[in-house]
């Protein structure tokens, strides 16, 4: 026996190593490493969740092989046999009274956090607003503020709050860069606020993660997070020497197919709300009331 | 359900209207109360789907411009009264 | 040939792909070889009159096992197409439209096609041998729904070969799945193929609810009612609420699409979040509806082999009906990132976490019953015992999924994937091939052979942990659910390795399965007591197979596990009752008519798909001939006479 185990030891052993070898390293696994608030307080939760679930999962499996190692059917086995016990008040209080507790705890930090990130992760006066468009198949970013335009990757400055407001001029996608935190989903004909902030400079890859049909699995973006000047001189400088997103240019994008990144110094004036309303937007008035509220 | 199963005609007592005088009718008509449960889940999800979606006309004329609203209303009630009213006739 | 005739072949056949070409051939050859099989044996007359006409629920159970083994086979494959395509980055197995196609069939398939017919099968050899009654309360309804189950899902598979397959995904969201961006017959297939098989599964709900209710033998109050009626009995209110909700979605979807409507689009009014609202509605009920049956055999299962009473009998009846009504309540953690607003968000998460309480117990309560029992490891417990590490991994992070914050991360990742195959597989799977096993010597007589399910068993579930946990691991690295390719660079290249051989295993586990069972055929040890585990329940007090007419004599019932009571009684020498004589049993008669009306259906069905609406209209006109024909029909039923009753009875062995 010692032998066998000691070969499924160096099996692991072996595995394990192959994982560091191909470049598997911890960097890698992007929801623990955060790289801003929002994915912070919800790698916490991560944490917290699995910490409080383990409570009862460890214990129940290690109960199971306990019990089926000592209630055997062997002919020798003079463990206590009671066919007939099958209740216990005592017991039955216990298991409907230790998850009641762990859920109760659980659902507190839930409903905490839930209310905490529909708001900015700091207080600012000036959040950063970027509209997001998720189309087939690629991603078009566009700064009010700025009004430049970008597709499939958008710059935003280090240590800031930015909203994005997503909508969709195709089949529904979903907006996500998990260094930076959750998704949300990009709707036709609704307008959607995400707030994400990153604290350090790099950059994030971000992809669409709800399925949506051919080029689907292409719909990768990068988020570029630099300094404030840097920022400004970014825009500044799209604004300066790239060219104009026309109507026509748009239509183009929004026909099916995969783009390069690209950048654009203006849009058509009007361009992300009209699309909203388009699709639907004209009857929900909540949507509205956030592209409202943005441009205040 | 004291019944001896499938046989067909032990619960048949006088005073028991036709229909509930065998098993098969008994089940049948509890069968049925059931499917009208599933059927009733049916129709409030048509419903609740033209609640939603009842001034989505995209710019097109609404129920008001197509239909005399107030009259199928009206019908469609008359019509219901009957169906109660027949109630007492085969209880 | 003229240009016409040769578009529109090319375009009513798939062509292109060698892989359906090969699929064309052997559909072929396996067609002829069966015909060939039937006809030089001469038995065309035998299919008809035993199997395509039967009324009889162990018969009708006994082809649901088949069906779903098939299924489970086709969408097994496709699965492991997938996870071929995914084995390393930027393979080229399998381009974008085939994989999409792939993976919107294997979870249709899956769930639709192999869990409710695998559930059904159960339902249908068990339920009513285990109440102590003589079939279902409507026969003829029960034949009805399995023929749509199966006209429905063959009218799915042939999307594979005639038009193409859908691929919007099992979920089918519009606007995606509308007609501007889903031409072509594949999503048709799709809407059609669920509504046929769901209209079954809706009167098989509503059959086994009145079974349950009204046809027990006398004495089994509810409450000593084995856990396994009990679980179907929480499953068929859930169905009977749920199933319509998927009616409406997918009949308004297919409006949409063939006729023009603005229910879904993305235009002119039309509210995509409306679809994804009610496919959760039914999709998360429907969850349940696949697991608690699994349950209720867990339960069986548990306390045969440890040859003990089920532990707190109460408290799992309490927690199945909680789940049951709380099932409805959970539907939006499906789509938590779809701005409904931190209220309505938190609502739904507290919901979906309560859930797991009742879910929790039972898994307590399973531990309690093999505390202090006398546990024989077979096969039936085995699958049971491999159930419980995974449904409590599974269950862990369901509740982890819940939490809706973190749920921003998790979501259409491949955590979510590992999630809910964790709680299906581990769960639902588990749990029937648990059943299959437990109850294949009452349906065949004979039992499969233990050493091979055991081998089976193995390469199953560690092929299940090589191949879904490192899922969890690649879905915190960012992996989405749905990508046909990934580039190298982003450390998911050995995770998803390890997880493809892990597929290979469990497909290894399923021809051992299918060996099991064709080699069990022939040298599988035959049960002649009726009772191979030494059981607690009322379908092990019968021959196996029972004869058709299950009981000469109902059953008397004074206590839970009524069979296990009786030959304590025996074993103790109590005097047993003198027997009653026998009487006439009255039955339903066979009939053709389900048959024919759903090939009516799938007519009909075949027309909608492809707007030939001459077939529509034969296929619904026939549709309404047979149900007119049953309105008048009186002659459903017949009498077995006693001496025909003492014959059989006397065959088998029993007075």
């Amino acid at each position: 026996m010692p032998n066998r185990s000691g070969r499924w030891l160096r099996w692991i052993g072996w595995l394990g190593g192959c994982l560091v070898v191909t470049g598997c390293s911890p960097e890698q696994i992007v929801v623990f490493h955060p790289a801003g608030p929002v994915a912070a307080t919800e790698e916490r939760l991560i944490w917290t969740s699995i910490a409080l679930v383990s409570v009862v999962v460890v214990p129940v499996i290690a109960l199971m092989f306990y019990i089926v190692a000592r209630y055997r059917d062997r002919p020798n086995n003079n463990a206590p046999y009671r066919p007939k016990w099958s209740e216990s008040k005592t017991l039955e209080i216990i298991w409907w009274g230790i998850p009641i507790v762990i859920i109760g705890i659980l659902a507190t930090f839930t409903v905490r956090d839930t209310f905490a990130l529909t708001r900015p992760p700091e207080k600012v006066s000036s959040p950063l607003t970027v509209q997001v468009t998720s189309l087939d198949w690629k991603w078009l970013f566009q700064y009010p503020d700025h009004g430049v335009a970008t597709v499939n990757y958008c710059e935003i400055p280090v240590g800031r709050p930015v909203q994005f407001i997503l909508t969709s001029n195709a089949p529904m996608n979903s907006f996500w860069v998990p260094q930076l935190g959750g998704q949300e989903y990009t709707m036709p004909g609704m307008a959607m606020r995400l707030w994400l902030q990153a604290d350090k400079p790099g950059v994030y890859t971000g992809r669409g993660a709800n399925f949506s049909g051919r080029g689907y699995a292409h719909m990768t973006f990068r988020v570029v997070a630099v300094s404030d000047d840097e920022f400004n001189r970014w825009a500044a400088k799209v604004k300066q020497t790239a060219p104009p997103l026309t109507e026509d240019g748009y239509r183009k994008l929004v026909a099916q197919g995969i783009s390069p990144e690209l950048s654009f110094s203006s849009y058509p004036k009007g361009l992300f709300e009209d699309t909203i309303m388009m699709e639907g937007g004209m009857y929900m008035k909540h949507d509205m009331s956030i592209l409202g509220h943005e441009k205040t | 359900m004291e019944a001896v199963h499938g046989d067909l005609h032990t619960a048949a007592v006088r005073d028991v209207p036709l229909e509930h005088t065998t098993e098969d009718g008994q089940l049948r008509i509890f069968g049925f109360w059931i499917f009208i449960v599933s059927d009733l889940i049916l129709f409030s999800t048509l419903f609740a789907t033209f609640a939603v979606l009842r001034t989505h006309v995209a710019g097109g004329p609404g129920p008001a411009q197509l239909f005399d609203v107030g009259a199928f209303t009206a019908e469609t009630l008359i019509l219901l009264i009957f169906t109660v009213v027949y109630l007492p006739g085969v209880m | 040939m003229p240009v016409g005739v040769q578009n529109y072949t090319t375009h009513f056949f798939v062509t292109g792909d060698p892989l359906i070409y090969g699929v064309d051939v052997s559909i072929i050859l396996v067609s002829l070889a069966i015909v060939y099989v039937l006809t030089r044996y001469r038995k065309w007359g035998w299919l008809w009159r035993e199997w395509l006409t039967t009324v009889d629920h162990k018969r009708i159970g006994i082809m649901y096992l088949i069906a779903a083994l098939l299924m489970l086979f086709r969408g097994g494959v496709d699965g492991l197409l997938m996870r071929t395509q995914l084995a390393w980055p930027n393979m080229h197995f399998l381009e974008a439209e085939h994989y999409n196609q792939i993976f919107t069939t294997h979870g249709t398939i899956m769930i639709l096609f192999m869990a409710m017919p695998f559930i059904f099968a159960m339902f249908n050899i068990a339920v009513p041998l285990q109440i102590g009654a003589r079939d279902v309360a409507f026969p003829y309804l029960n034949a009805i729904s399995f023929w749509l189950f199966f006209f429905g899902a063959l009218l799915f598979n042939h999307s594979f070969v005639i038009g193409g397959s859908p691929d919007a995904g099992w979920t089918s969201y519009p606007p995606l799945a509308d007609l501007p961006f889903n031409p072509g017959p594949g999503e048709n297939y799709y809407l059609l193929g669920l509504q046929i098989s769901g209209i079954g599964s809706i009167a098989t709900g509503i059959n086994f609810f009145v079974t349950i209710l009204k046809m027990r033998a006398p004495g089994m109050t509810l409450m000593r009612m084995p856990l396994f009626c009990w679980s179907v009995l929480a499953a068929c209110i859930i169905i009977i609420f749920a199933f319509p909700v998927l009616t409406v979605a997918l009949a308004l979807l297919l409006i949409d699409r063939i006729a023009g409507a603005h229910f879904f689009t993305m235009f002119d009014g039309g509210n995509p979040m409306m679809f994804v609202n009610m496919f959760w509605i039914w999709g998360h009920p429907e969850v349940y509806i696949v697991v608690l049956p699994a349950f209720g055999i867990f339960s069986e299962v548990v306390a045969t082999f440890s040859r003990k009473r089920i532990f707190g009998y109460s408290s799992m009846v309490a927690s199945m009906l909680a789940i049951a009504v709380i099932s409805y309540f959970t539907w939006v953690h499906h789509f938590f990132t779809m701005g409904a607003g931190p209220g309505v968000n938190s609502f739904f998460a507290v919901a979906t976490m309560i859930i797991a309480i009742p879910t929790g117990v039972k898994v307590f309560n399973w531990l309690m019953t093999m505390f202090q029992g006398r546990i024989r490891i077979t096969t039936p417990m085995l699958w049971t015992l491999g159930f419980i590490p995974n449904f409590a991994i599974g269950g862990a992070t369901g509740v982890m999924l819940s939490v809706a914050p973190a749920d921003y991360q998790y979501h259409n990742s491949y955590f979510l994937i590992a999630h809910f195959h964790q709680v299906l597989i581990g769960g639902t799977v588990y749990g029937m091939l648990a059943g299959m096993y437990y109850w294949w010597p009452k349906m065949f007589g004979f039992k499969l052979d233990e050493r091979l399910g055991k081998w089976a068993f193995w390469f199953f579930n560690i092929g299940f942990y090589v191949c879904f946990l490192p899922q969890y691991l690649v879905g915190f690295m960012g992996m989405t659910r749905r990508v046909y390719i990934y580039p190298p660079g982003l450390g998911w290249e050995i995770p998803n390795l390890i997880s493809t051989i892990g597929a290979y295993l469990m497909g290894v586990g399923f021809i051992l399965i299918v060996a099991d069972v064709v080699y069990s055929i022939r040298y599988g040890e035959r049960d002649l007591t009726g009772d191979p585990w030494d059981g607690r329940t009322l379908e092990w007090s019968l021959s196996s197979p029972p004869p058709h007419y299950n009981f000469a004599r109902i059953p008397r019932v004074d206590s839970r596990d009524a069979w296990w009571e009786m030959k304590q009684r025996r074993q103790r020498g109590e005097p047993m009752e003198e027997p009653e004589p026998l009487r006439p049993i009255h039955m339903p008669k066979n009939s053709g008519v389900p048959f024919i009306l759903c090939v009516a259906f799938f007519v009909a069905g075949f027309g909608f798909v492809f707007n030939w609406y001459v077939f529509s209209v034969i296929g619904l006109l026939t549709v309404a001939i047979c149900l007119f024909h049953r309105s008048f029909d009186y002659d459903t039923d017949y009498y077995i006479p006693v001496e025909e009753l003492e014959h059989h009875e006397a065959a088998l062995g029993r007075t």
